[in-house]
């Protein structure tokens, strides 16, 4: 508790000198460096980097799927400890390729799996997944179809829905958009954009991709094995990069400020 | 369904059987008999006159060994049998011992032991006449001296002190072929030339009909096998009436009677009850029972399916629980799962003895080692199913924050569901084989066919069991191809697995 002096009740993560080590057979691999690391609530932030640069490393600590070796990772103001992590989760919503849905449910079974779980009245659900809908645009019998009967644009819309379905105030995306083609994915990474900005949700973006970045996050975090190397607005990155390799990284591909909503 | 039979039958005594004196009011007798004609003639000669004494008899046919038998009698599943005095002595006592020791052994684990019934059932080695004649071999000191000829025996033989082990050290027996093969069969490669010289028991009813030539015990190994009846102690007062009509067969049964009843079921096919008759005293009736063959199917069929269904509802409801733990603890699963696999390597045999003391006989012995053999299949596939879920989704599942059984229930195993039935399936169909095993432990269905036909070398009989049960492996086949269209989720059946 003494080492959360940076913390403020106005992020919505905080982590301090957390570490990562894995032992592999060549030896330790340090997955992430001792960080610092916060994001204020109500903000969009990309965690942009290869892979092995340990922006999967950071997420996966927020989401409490691993701990770390040192320091203390606190999320909408409570620190993650296996007796908070599933309470925490709660509010905390979780978006992958192809929106990790369920095979065996429908899309609407997928969307309704926590109110199913923590036994919401019938009204109530059928209020909130008509809502979601509608904020997604997806129409009713496209929710009664399997994931297997779906788009991959509309298994994203149905993804969005569930992350967002006990209106948690963070939201955590894993390559969202990694699995679509190039046309469809402009067009959802707008309406995403919309979506996330109307709903005044903090975002922890985490994509290999500087577009995906640029379009869906106000801030930009570089990383390189297991270390932040910058932080900064896309035109801060791109006018003044720390290193070669942050040019690199933003000089294919970038198109900052164009398409946004 | 064998409950019912029996009532019926009951009903039928109550109103055809005409009434003898002394009978026992309802007491209940069990005879047992073991897994070849012999015995079960016996055991079959016992029940009718238990019967007719007004007792509620019934006939644990076909127990598998020695052990078996003897486990079933001491844990009060079956009342009585017939045994050898050489078998007492080999398996019992290891030793040996006269009359009176061989019953104050007995006495000790609350078995008592009758006189003799009058026939000497001893092994001995024997051989076709051309055979014989052609090598000059007529004696056992003959054949130690013909190294060249093939000997065809039976497991227990080649096993026992007084089986093979004991005639090499006495004849200095050196055989360059020693085959273990079951006792009818035996006979079968003798004729067809695959084997030169078998073991065989004096009363057997080949002996006199193939003319065969019984080799000299000239040094005098062979100890008397002498038919004799063994008891549980409480059955003379628990059942007086019975015990004494049973007792009728003592000294009433020589061994030119007991060769002619064999040779009635194995050369000329008839039923076990018509050879008993045979054996009765006189003035005893015998109470045949003589089912069509089609009833006789049908209940072995049911009886079968009653087996497969249960032990597989048990290996269900242990196996998946065997498998989710093991896919949750990387220390403890491999360990779990290599044990249910090591359990499907212990032979039937060997894993009925060991219940048999424990559970008695029929049904529950039968059903638990089917469970046994069934577990590995499911509790296999239920960890792969379990442990090849993608990581992506393990990830969302996780990252809804769901208590760990709910994440069970509502996600991994639906995703699991197509392998974990395949498993059942796998499991279903092994035991429909393997439940042909229950006859050893009395437990009936289409083994007791299986059993018989191959005893009496009666292909007729033996399909009556193997054909409804590869019937009935095609039908369980069928019906999982149904049952995983209900079963496993509409968005899994055609991506399988994910």
């Amino acid at each position: 508790m003494e080492n959360d002096a940076k913390a403020t009740p106005a992020d919505a993560i905080t982590l301090t000198g957390v570490k990562k080590v894995y032992q592999a057979r060549g030896g330790a691999v340090v997955a992430l460096a001792e960080t610092d690391f916060t994001l204020a609530a109500g903000t969009r932030l990309a965690l942009l980097g290869g892979s092995g640069s340990g922006k999967s490393t950071l997420l996966h600590l927020v989401m409490g799927l691993i701990a770390p070796d040192t320091g203390t990772v606190r999320v909408l103001g409570e620190e993650m400890t296996p007796a908070s992590i599933r309470s925490l989760r709660h509010r905390i919503g979780y978006v992958i390729q192809e929106g990790g849905l369920f095979p065996h449910l429908t899309a609407r079974r997928n969307v309704a799996i926590m109110s199913e779980h923590l036994g919401w009245e019938r009204d109530r659900e059928k209020k909130r997944i008509g809502e979601l809908r509608e904020l997604v645009g997806l129409t009713s019998d496209t929710l009664d179809r399997y994931p297997g009967e779906l788009s991959g644009g509309q298994r994203q819309r149905v993804g969005l829905m569930r992350a967002l379905l006990l209106d948690p105030p963070l939201l955590l995306l894993d390559e969202p958009l990694g699995a679509l083609d190039a046309v469809v994915r402009r067009r959802l990474q707008k309406e995403l954009r919309g979506i996330i900005v109307r709903l005044g949700k903090s975002v922890l973006l985490v994509t290999h991709d500087a577009a995906e970045a640029a379009a869906l996050a106000d801030e930009i975090v570089v990383m390189a094995e297991g270390k932040i190397v910058q932080r900064g607005t896309m035109s801060e990155l791109t006018h003044s990069p720390k290193t070669p390799f942050v040019a690199e990284l933003l000089g294919n591909g970038a198109t900052p400020t164009t398409e946004q909503a | 369904m064998k409950r019912a039979l029996s009532v019926l039958l009951l009903l039928a005594f109550a109103l055809l059987a005409p009434r003898v004196a002394q009978a026992d009011g309802g007491a209940r007798v069990t005879a047992g008999s073991k897994a070849f004609p012999e015995s079960w003639i016996l055991g079959e000669a016992l029940r009718a006159l238990a019967a007719e004494s007004g007792a509620e008899a019934t006939h644990a046919k076909n127990l598998g060994g020695t052990e078996i038998t003897l486990a079933a009698l001491r844990s009060g599943a079956i009342d009585i049998y017939v045994e050898y005095t050489g078998t007492i002595d080999e398996v019992l006592l290891r030793e040996h011992p006269q009359d009176g020791q061989r019953r104050q052994a007995l006495a000790a684990m609350g078995i008592g032991m009758s006189e003799r019934l009058g026939f000497d059932d001893s092994y001995a080695l024997a051989t076709l006449p051309d055979i014989a004649t052609k090598s000059d071999v007529h004696s056992l000191s003959d054949l130690a001296r013909h190294r060249e000829l093939r000997l065809g025996l039976s497991h227990e033989f080649i096993g026992r002190k007084d089986g093979l082990p004991g005639l090499t050290a006495r004849y200095g027996l050196s055989a360059e072929s020693v085959r273990g093969v079951q006792h009818e069969l035996a006979y079968e490669a003798l004729r067809t030339g695959s084997i030169d010289v078998l073991d065989v028991y004096t009363t057997d009813a080949q002996i006199e009909r193939m003319g065969l030539v019984l080799l000299t015990d000239d040094k005098a190994f062979f100890p008397r096998y002498d038919a004799v009846l063994l008891y549980r102690q409480d059955l003379p007062t628990r059942a007086p009436a019975a015990f004494a009509s049973m007792s009728r067969l003592v000294g009433a049964v020589d061994t030119r009677a007991m060769t002619h009843a064999n040779a009635m079921m194995a050369m000329d096919h008839e039923s076990v009850e018509k050879a008993a008759t045979t054996l009765l005293p006189g003035g005893a009736r015998a109470i045949p029972l003589a089912p069509s063959a089609v009833a006789e199917i049908a209940k072995d069929t049911f009886r079968h399916v009653q087996l497969v269904l249960a032990s597989l509802a048990a290996s269900i409801l242990i196996g998946i629980p065997i498998g989710v733990l093991a896919s949750r603890s990387p220390r403890v699963g491999p360990l779990l799962l290599t044990l249910t696999g090591v359990l499907q390597t212990v032979p039937s045999l060997a894993l009925l003895a060991l219940l048999v003391p424990l559970l008695g006989i029929g049904a529950r012995p039968a059903i638990v080692a089917l469970l046994l053999y069934g577990l590995l299949p499911i509790a296999r596939n239920t960890y792969t199913g379990l442990t090849t879920i993608t990581p992506e989704l393990m990830r969302s599942a996780d990252a809804l924050g769901l208590p760990a059984w709910a994440k069970l229930r509502r996600i991994s195993l639906p995703l699991a569901s197509p392998m974990i039935l395949a498993g059942v399936k796998t499991s279903a169909v092994i035991n429909v084989g393997t439940a042909t095993i229950a006859a050893l432990v009395g437990a009936d269905g289409l083994g007791n066919p299986i059993l018989q036909g191959i005893s009496l070398r009666d292909t007729g009989l033996l399909l009556r069991g193997a054909l409804p049960a590869a019937a009935l492996a095609l039908v369980f086949e069928l019906a999982f191809a149904g049952l995983s269209r209900v079963l496993v989720p509409r968005g899994l059946r055609h991506r399988g697995a994910t």
